[in-house]
């Protein structure tokens, strides 16, 4: 047997068993912390020699499958909370229109690549360094003592304010509508503007924004991601052709099966370590990008199309 | 015995005029193959060329992919600390692929203005790439940086040497060549020229089509999702979730079994 396959909308020969192991790598990241992994498996593909685009929107294909498998998983676990989600999603899919009018607006007034890259790295800085700091305080059990409902802090008492309060039973969190339909639009819209699924800005948004217990949160993020690189996949197919079938077939077998074993893993840990791990993947993340900002590139130039 | 010695004279001039007869049928330029098939476990592929010509020639075997549009992101360096993408170049007439044989080194060959001429070297690329734009000055820095990354990913190559060549008789040379087409190819009509090159000028000796086809299932999928996107999309994501769910099931069987 060939260890190459030739992928047929991307035109390249890639090997075998290189994609499906990083399918399992980054099923494994998908099933243990509910991200979809596409900030991992994107540039790798592109490393590969794999067009910018068909990366994207092949991942996006293989993300589906990935987490589909593990929102089964979380969901037998009773882990996911669909209402909530459901809200999310809705939110999400409107910021996702948004961003992408956003991003016009922003590429038309010339600097956007740069405000866009240098609010991502700010961003992950700050979401990757509060979530290390915050578990490992937990960790050594110097959790301060909670005053907040005595003195309810500005944002409390912001959203302790909003209208139509309902209750969540499964994240046993009771929010206005308003919450969950808000953030998914500001994730939404970042997503667009970074062209990442938002998995892991979703998971920090959930876990300290709406106060969702850790196992609850990554369950519910894929059952989100499902619906939304449903979406992706289906429209890059229709107007732009670039969802290569068999490169997403390779990487989803790989990816279901990490997905299940990180699903495993992740009811094996602790919420604060599984908060430590997800905190020092942003950091890596951030880190990587920053570098790739900072370092003269071998070829300063790359073929158009891609994020 | 007056007609057997009729017969002898012609047979005798017959079979001293057969080699060279023989020898002018045979082209300057044969490809091993005329087809390259793209099919599921392709992974780049060799075709030999050979043929046989006047000696005397030092020569070039070129071989190109189809020409289009190429559009090319720009990095710069922005408050003298940040790499980031800043705008796009498009040149004009680029081809998929350029690899090129040679039978000596190319500055032996021909001077520069004929190998821009005939269209061997990346030079001669340039002129066809950038006479529509980029309209700014740094047109050669940036056609230089394109051909480093076709080069980096095998699309572009030049082989110095990699003509063959072997004396056959004092006025022919056979030589051959074996034309290495990398991983990432896609379809189309490529075409491998011969040139000839000698006492400082060069001509174009012969040439032959290359058929690079999808074939087998290679070709279904391709057509499918060109044809059809919307359902191809569907049907992707459709069998994406039933093997997301069908694992799931599987793996919580065997959980189930296991306590």
């Amino acid at each position: 047997m060939s260890l190459w396959i030739y992928l047929p909308v991307a035109g390249n020969s890639v090997s075998l068993l290189m994609l499906l192991g990083l399918g399992g790598l980054v099923g494994f990241l998908s099933g243990l912390f509910g991200v979809g992994g596409g900030f991992l498996m994107t540039p790798l593909l592109i490393m590969m020699g794999i067009a910018p685009t068909i990366a994207a929107a092949s991942d996006a294909n293989q993300i589906v499958a990935a987490s589909a498998s593990g929102t089964y998983a979380h969901a037998r676990a009773g882990s996911v909370d669909f209402k909530m989600g459901f809200l999310l999603l809705l939110g999400g899919l409107a910021g996702g229109s948004v961003g992408v009018l956003l991003i016009r607006v922003l590429r038309g007034l010339g600097q956007a690549d740069l405000l866009i890259s240098a609010t991502y790295v700010i961003m992950l800085g700050a979401i990757g360094s509060y979530m290390l700091v915050d578990s490992l305080k937990e960790i050594r059990g110097k959790v301060r003592v909670q005053v907040a409902e005595a003195r309810p802090s500005v944002w409390a008492r912001l959203v302790n304010g909003l209208p139509w309060r309902t209750d969540f039973p499964r994240s046993r969190v009771e929010h206005s509508v308003l919450m969950p339909l808000g953030l998914g639009v500001l994730v939404g819209m970042l997503s667009a503007i970074m062209g990442v699924g938002g998995g892991f800005i979703m998971v920090p948004v959930m876990v300290y924004l709406l106060r969702m217990p850790m196992h609850v949160v990554v369950g519910t993020s894929l059952f989100q991601i499902l619906f939304t690189c449903a979406n992706v996949t289906v429209l890059q197919a229709a107007v732009n052709h670039t969802v290569d079938f068999v490169l997403a077939l390779v990487l989803l077998i790989g990816s279901v099966i990490g997905a299940q074993l990180g699903t495993k893993v992740n009811k094996r840990l602790k919420a604060e370590q599984l908060k430590i791990l997800m905190a020092i993947i942003v950091l890596v993340v951030m880190a990587k990008m920053l570098m790739g900002f900072l370092i003269a590139p071998d070829i300063p130039v790359s073929y158009a199309g891609g994020h | 015995m007056d007609a057997a010695k009729k017969l002898i004279l012609p047979l005798a001039c017959l079979c001293w005029m057969m080699p060279a007869a023989l020898v002018r049928a045979e082209p300057p330029l044969r490809l091993g193959s005329q087809t390259v098939p793209l099919g599921m476990f392709f992974h780049g592929s060799t075709v030999h060329a050979d043929g046989t010509v006047p000696a005397g020639y030092q020569l070039a075997v070129v071989c190109t992919g189809p020409t289009g549009k190429l559009k090319l992101k720009r990095k710069e360096r922005v408050l003298g600390l940040f790499w980031v993408s800043r705008g796009e170049v498009t040149f004009a007439r680029v081809p998929s692929l350029y690899i090129v044989d040679t039978s000596a080194e190319m500055e032996q060959l021909a001077p520069q203005t004929t190998l821009d001429r005939l269209g061997v070297g990346y030079s001669s690329l340039e002129a066809d790439a950038t006479d529509e734009t980029p309209r700014d000055r740094q047109a050669s820095e940036l056609f230089a940086e394109l051909v480093k990354l076709k080069e980096s990913e095998k699309l572009y190559a030049v082989h110095q040497h990699g003509v063959r060549l072997q004396e056959r008789t004092v006025k022919l040379v056979d030589w051959s060549a074996d034309i290495r087409l990398p991983a990432k190819l896609l379809p189309g009509d490529y075409e491998v020229r011969l040139y000839g090159f000698r006492a400082g000028d060069g001509e174009l000796l012969d040439s032959r089509l290359l058929n690079v086809r999808q074939v087998g299932a290679v070709a279904a999928i391709h057509a499918f999702a060109r044809k059809w996107g919307l359902l191809y999309g569907v049907g992707a994501v459709l069998i994406a979730v039933a093997v997301g769910l069908l694992t799931g099931m599987a793996f919580g069987r065997g959980a189930k079994g296991g306590h």
